[in-house]
């Protein structure tokens, strides 16, 4: 079976090389017949990848110590659910799913190039050239299917990080790699406008649900690692602005920039250029954060084996795929003049315009500040530490201007917004917004200026988006509809409307739960059987400690009984385990989570007297994240959901 | 306009990256062991090394972790080496969990009038566990925190 996927990735290689040929010629000498052939090397090239997944993954479920990767990534011990999410637990490993992803997008999109023929090769040329890289990979430098000398193969295998062994882990990187991988789409297809020189609306419209679908699994994949790092890493957050949160990161910024200045150009023709050079730039994104981490160029949790030659063929890439993009877009700038010029100040566009520089400039920090320590080693000879203050300190100045912009760009007019319409709709949600400030700067002046301003715009929105929903409910209303029927109706008709601002419900949500990060404490503590520590009305008692004894790691657990203001709540258990395999410690949290707060315990030690040590984080709102997070996710859905067209839009 | 926008926006964002910059507390350069030696001071530093095998106090009651630093991973020094190590009192029992005997770490901190290394924050190192790194490739890999 490994021989069979051996054998399919080589064919790949040559399939895809094959088909980029046969893309490339149709789409300058215009042939149908070789874009014919392309479209079939885009269905052919998927199924040899699944071939070949699908012989690593029977790889994994047998135990096949015959191949290296299997023998360094799998062992017996493992429950059989991880040893298939070791499978993209390696460099080699996710490179074939990174791979085969990309060819299943190829394929998908064969529809919408039967729909928009003209694009076609160009965007078979270019999905397939990716491919052919990734192959290339495959077969010669970080093979999958590499066999072990016979005298080298082992009965058992190395085993997968113990910190990757956890259900969100299992997910999490296919979440990303579906979202990363997707961007390719867009990407290719704004190629092959520039290049057929068809860059109206068209090619818009073909991947607008491909965009989003892929912006919609890029955030489920963020979220998860935050929520990863949250119950398994034991340091007390969710995001520390590790250079592989930031890779992922970057591309989310450009692509959410991109949905958003790309209907200045759907209403009003505007924007073409920049459009053109977010999409280019957010697959580049995609793939230059996939470098940075995987190659190890930057020091991460997830930097994989640092081979140099990976780094160089990997950047090589990343420069030819922007190269190839930019280039044509440089070469066809003179005919990509828009349709209009804008007229006001004071209009939608002119703020997604701001939305945009706002998101730039967001992506610009976090990519200097993932880059810097780099280039620091280079120029000055040795490698910078940037803190998580330095992030937070300079994107918040940014995000909170684009957090009010939620709540005021979706009031403004399209061309030119008159001040008595903006005084009408602004006035509830100005006068939420300041009573919150006020209020909290009263109730609690030691959040700080940041944390209540965030706050504060945070109702402000909120109150902006409720008017919109009522004043379109009301509406509704007049004409006899009961308000059930006509809240289906409002999100039937105009979803993507109406999805979008329950997506930034979501975000506002999140930004208002990180804002809590403000107002939390930690405390340390050393702590006998029978005493206590409190914390905020909160009173853990130390119960007992108790040997862990399980399969593949052991270690101890303190069970710590939970009161609050008196009542007993819960029994908490944060464990201190040790991997065997791997000799490697790792500190489980216990976490008692509510609506307005975390209590989170890590157990540091088990002392040589029986005591315990406990560091406790008090983490107001960190729930409502993930709560924002799921009417992010379900607002993006509803945006994107096929829904038969009954109506023409508003 | 949208070029007056961005160009404005641009201003005011190096502005805030010089502010960023000079923020001494969420930027700094770590030294080497030897680089501190020869120019230590009672600054705050940050100090690179490695935890000397056999050497890890913890002192419960005293809430603190100690141990020395060598400047060497132990096992490519000799144990003379030892004598050179720096004595670093970490203040807290919270250590991450890829502290340990022969650890990378980085301590931040200061020097005290007792030759003494005050810790108020110790970032430590692992060799990634992702792969079996090829041999020479170093500690490829990540800082956990515990940050006080």
């Amino acid at each position: 079976m490994s021989d069979l996927g051996f054998y399919a990735l080589r064919l790949a290689l040559l399939v895809a090389a094959a088909g980029t040929l046969a893309g490339a010629l149709a789409g300058f000498r215009n042939s149908a017949a070789l874009a014919a052939v392309a479209r079939r090397a885009l269905l052919l090239n998927f199924a040899l990848c699944t071939l070949a997944l699908a012989a690593l993954f029977h790889a994994f479920a047998t135990l096949d110590f015959q191949l290296s990767y299997v023998a360094n990534h799998a062992a017996r011990s493992m429950a059989p659910h991880y040893r298939m999410a070791a499978l993209w637990g390696g460099q080699a490993g996710s490179l074939l799913l990174w791979c085969w992803m990309l060819s299943a997008y190829a394929a998908a999109a064969l529809p919408a190039m039967r729909r928009l023929p003209a694009l076609a090769p160009w965007a078979s040329a270019l999905l397939l050239g990716g491919c052919i890289f990734f192959l290339a990979l495959l077969c010669f430098v970080s093979d999958p299917f590499e066999k072990l000398p016979p005298a080298a193969v082992l009965s058992d295998g190395a085993g997968l990080n113990p910190l990757l062994q956890h259900p969100v882990m299992m997910i999490h990187p296919l979440m990303l790699y579906t979202g990363l991988t997707g961007f390719s789409l867009p990407f290719a297809f704004g190629f092959a406008a520039l290049a057929a020189q068809a860059t109206g609306a068209a090619w818009l419209r073909a991947t607008r649900r491909f965009t989003l679908w892929a912006w919609c699994f890029l955030s489920i994949g963020i979220l998860l690692g935050g929520r990863w790092a949250y119950e398994v890493l034991g340091w007390g957050g969710y995001w520390a602005w590790d250079p592989v949160e930031n890779a992922s990161l970057m591309p989310w910024l450009a692509a959410t920039a991109y949905l958003h200045s790309v209907m200045v150009q759907e209403k009003r023709g505007m924007l073409r250029i920049w459009n053109l050079a977010l999409v280019g730039l957010t697959y580049t994104l995609c793939l230059f954060g996939t470098m940075i981490t995987r190659s190890g160029l930057v020091r991460s949790v997830h930097a994989f084996a640092q081979t140099e030659i990976f780094g160089v063929l990997f950047a090589g890439f990343v420069l030819l795929s922007a190269g190839l993009f930019f280039g044509l877009l440089i070469v066809r700038l003179p005919r990509l003049r828009a349709e209009r010029q804008l007229e006001s100040v004071v209009s939608r566009e002119a703020g997604f315009i701001v939305n945009n520089w706002l998101f730039m400039a967001l992506l610009a920090i976090v990519f200097w500040g993932t880059l810097f320590p780099k280039l620091s080693d280079w120029l000055a000879g040795r490698e910078i530490l940037i803190g998580p203050g330095w992030f937070n300190g300079l994107t918040a100045p940014v995000a909170l201007p684009l957090l009010l912009l939620t709540g005021v760009g979706p009031l403004i007019a399209w061309r030119r917004a008159t001040p008595a319409h903006l005084r009408r709709h602004l006035a509830w949600p100005g006068l939420a917004g300041a009573a919150a400030a006020l209020g909290l700067a009263l109730w609690l002046p030691q959040a700080g200026w940041l944390a209540i301003a965030t706050w504060a715009i945070g109702a402000f929105v909120l109150v902006a988006i409720a008017g919109e929903f009522a004043r379109a409910l009301r509406a509704r209303a007049r004409r006899g509809e009961g308000p059930g029927r006509a809240l289906a109706a409002l999100l039937r008709k105009n979803q993507r409307r109406y999805g979008g601002y329950i997506v930034h419900i979501g975000m506002v949500l999140i930004l208002c739960g990180v804002a809590g990060s403000a107002l939390e404490e930690e405390q340390l503590a050393n702590i006998r059987v029978g005493d206590a520590v409190s914390m905020r009305g909160y009173r853990l008692e130390y119960r007992t400690a108790r040997p862990i004894r399980a399969q593949h790691y052991g270690g101890a657990e303190a069970r710590l009984a939970l009161f609050q203001n008196g009542a007993p709540l819960a029994t908490l258990t944060p464990e201190k385990r040790v991997y065997w395999l791997e000799q490697q410690p790792a500190s489980i949290p216990a976490i008692w989570s509510t609506l307005g707060e975390d209590l989170y315990v890590v157990l540091s030690a088990i002392e040589q007297d029986g005591s315990a040590t406990l560091k406790v984080h008090y983490n107001p709102l960190v729930n409502w994240i993930w709560i924002g997070g799921g009417a992010f996710i379900l607002g993006t859905l509803l945006v994107m959901w096929p829904l038969p067209r009954r109506a023409v839009p508003a | 306009m949208q070029i007056a926008v961005g160009a404005a926006l641009a201003a005011a964002l190096l502005g805030w990256y010089g502010a960023g910059l000079y923020d001494s507390g969420a930027l700094a350069y770590y030294q080497t062991l030897e680089e501190f030696r020869s120019a230590g001071t009672g600054r705050p530093s940050r100090v690179h090394g490695y935890v000397a095998p056999g050497s890890i106090e913890r002192d419960v009651p005293g809430r603190q972790v100690r141990f020395l630093l060598q400047g060497a991973p132990p096992h490519a020094s000799a144990p003379a080496k030892a004598a050179n190590a720096l004595a670093v009192a970490f203040a807290g029992l919270d250590v991450p969990d890829l502290f340990g005997p022969g650890a990378e770490v980085v301590v931040e901190g200061r020097l005290t009038a007792g030759g003494a290394f005050l810790a108020n924050n110790v970032l430590a190192k692992c060799p990634s566990k992702f792969e079996s790194a090829p041999a020479g490739a170093g500690a490829g890999a990540g800082d956990a925190r515990a940050a006080r």
